[in-house]
């Protein structure tokens, strides 16, 4: 059956469906603007989980390898870890409220300091990793401060196959982590307490605590 | 018998006092109004001095007995054979998990705890091979500790025990229980066989230390207080177990801080006040 369209209108008619496609637009409009940061959002999710892949495969590729030379590997380990961790806020965060009492010469020395103690713990670590299974999980945001959590697991060979989330910031398009948490183990708060420890001793000064860790890096070094 | 009772209660009524205060200060404060980075951590232990002295004295024992027998035993035996001596020490534990599985309500937990028992002990040859792994039944632990955390119970407070090492009230009173929950404990009284919680202790020690070897001197190389590393992993260890391994995201509040953004902080220290 077919339906005879009036060929003309009225004027009132015409206002009528103006206003009907007004109102569809704002209801298209809001809708959109609903949307909008859910389906960002997601982008983020899963930019997090690109940046993670990108970080770790980058790992294996230069650290994996076994016949590295020692200095070589440091290097290396430095400058991913420069790349890919948000040192100043991880050391902010492991000397809690004493940060606040140290001067800007001794802030800077610390974070010094305690990039040589990361870089000293964590170079080695990668030997041998070739082969390591690495699968991305559940990502949850933290929408107040731009955070994310992203869980993985990760599989080395010989050895039983651990759960490690991820904290990680984005800003400015860019993520960084800031914190490592392997089977319930968080790098951030185990350094924060251990640091905090030491600098409750030392009546809150830092200057004993990086003195304590340089001596820690030249022994190790 | 008596004796342990009385120790039993003693410690449950510590847990139970210790319990209304405060939950374990593992982890930075999520403050409602201060800022996480001025608030110094709880380190919930009183008896520091004491812990450190029995740490130190666990120490010891670790180098010059644990560490050298667990290296030895590493060594001589083939990982074939360790795997075994675990896979029996676990199928041993089994009851006390399945106890505390109940306990705790975890009903699916508990037939996995069951069915690996009943499969173990006669497809797997007494507990030798974990052949219930295979099927659908991954091992898993339970303790009493974790129970009384399940229910509402702090941990009271830190505390270092002497060869058991790492604790605290409410883990320590759990390790009683425990002891009470395990048919062993009986069995060796009635079979008039001595020393088999001992036994099972020291070997079950011996094989959980030859596994950590590497994974402990790392722990140990780059740390400037070990007794502090050591409080805060025991922690969050405990915690991990306590939730079962299900990460819920909020271990470190500290870093959710919406004063964290001072990425560039040293170079403005004084706007900082």
């Amino acid at each position: 059956m077919m339906r005879t369209i009036p060929r003309q209108r009225t004027e009132t008619s015409l206002n009528r469906r103006a206003l009907l496609q007004w109102v569809n637009g704002a209801i298209a409009g809001v809708l959109a603007l609903a949307w909008l940061p859910a389906s960002g959002r997601a982008d983020q999710a899963d930019a997090a989980g690109a940046f993670l892949l990108s970080l770790t495969d980058r790992a294996i590729a230069e650290l994996a390898d076994e016949s590295i030379p020692v200095d070589e590997r440091k290097h290396r380990f430095r400058d991913l870890f420069r790349d890919a961790f948000d040192i100043p806020t991880i050391g902010r965060f492991v000397v809690g409220r004493y940060w606040r009492s140290a001067d800007k010469a001794a802030r800077a020395e610390f974070l010094t300091v305690f990039e040589d103690v990361m870089v000293e713990r964590f170079a080695p670590q990668f030997a041998g990793y070739a082969g390591t299974k690495f699968k991305i999980g559940a990502i949850r945001e933290i929408s107040e401060n731009n955070q994310l959590i992203v869980s993985s697991t990760i599989a080395p060979p010989n050895a039983e196959a651990a759960h490690v989330d991820w904290r990680l910031r984005s800003r400015d398009g860019r993520f960084k982590v800031l914190d490592v948490v392997a089977q319930g183990l968080s790098m951030a708060q185990t350094l924060r307490s251990e640091y905090g420890s030491v600098l409750k001793k030392s009546g809150g000064k830092i200057d004993a605590l990086i003195a304590l860790l340089r001596k820690r890096t030249n022994r190790a070094g | 018998m008596r004796r342990f009772a009385a120790v039993l209660a003693v410690l449950l009524a510590l847990t139970a006092c210790a319990s209304q205060d405060k939950d374990t200060p593992a982890s930075g404060v999520p403050g409602e109004s201060a800022d996480v980075y001025d608030i110094e951590d709880d380190d919930n232990d009183p008896l520091e001095t004491v812990n450190r002295f029995m740490f130190a004295f666990d120490l010891t024992l670790d180098v010059f007995i644990l560490k050298p027998a667990a290296a030895t035993y590493r060594f001589l035996v083939p990982a074939v054979v360790r795997d075994s001596v675990r896979n029996v020490i676990r199928n041993l534990r089994s009851p006390v998990v399945l106890a505390n599985d109940v306990f705790q309500g975890e009903m699916d937990r508990a037939e996995t705890t069951t069915m690996r028992f009943l499969i173990n002990s006669t497809v797997g040859v007494l507990g030798l091979i974990d052949v219930a792994d295979g099927w659908g039944y991954p091992h898993h632990d339970e303790d009493f500790g974790q129970t009384l955390a399940v229910h509402g119970a702090g941990e009271g407070f830190y505390l270092v025990l002497p060869i058991f090492g790492p604790s605290s009230v409410r883990d320590g009173a759990g390790l009683v229980v425990d002891t009470f929950l395990d048919p062993l404990t009986y069995v060796g009284r009635i079979y008039d066989i001595e020393d088999e919680l001992l036994i099972r202790t020291a070997v079950g020690g011996i094989d959980t230390r030859s596994r950590n070897i590497d994974a402990i001197d790392d722990l140990q190389r780059d740390s400037i207080d070990f007794y502090a590393r050591i409080r805060s992993l025991y922690r969050q260890s405990r915690a991990n177990e306590i939730r079962n391994g299900v990460s819920d995201g909020d271990q470190v509040p500290g870093l959710y801080s919406s004063e964290l953004d001072f990425s560039d902080d040293a170079d403005n220290s004084e706007t900082t006040d």
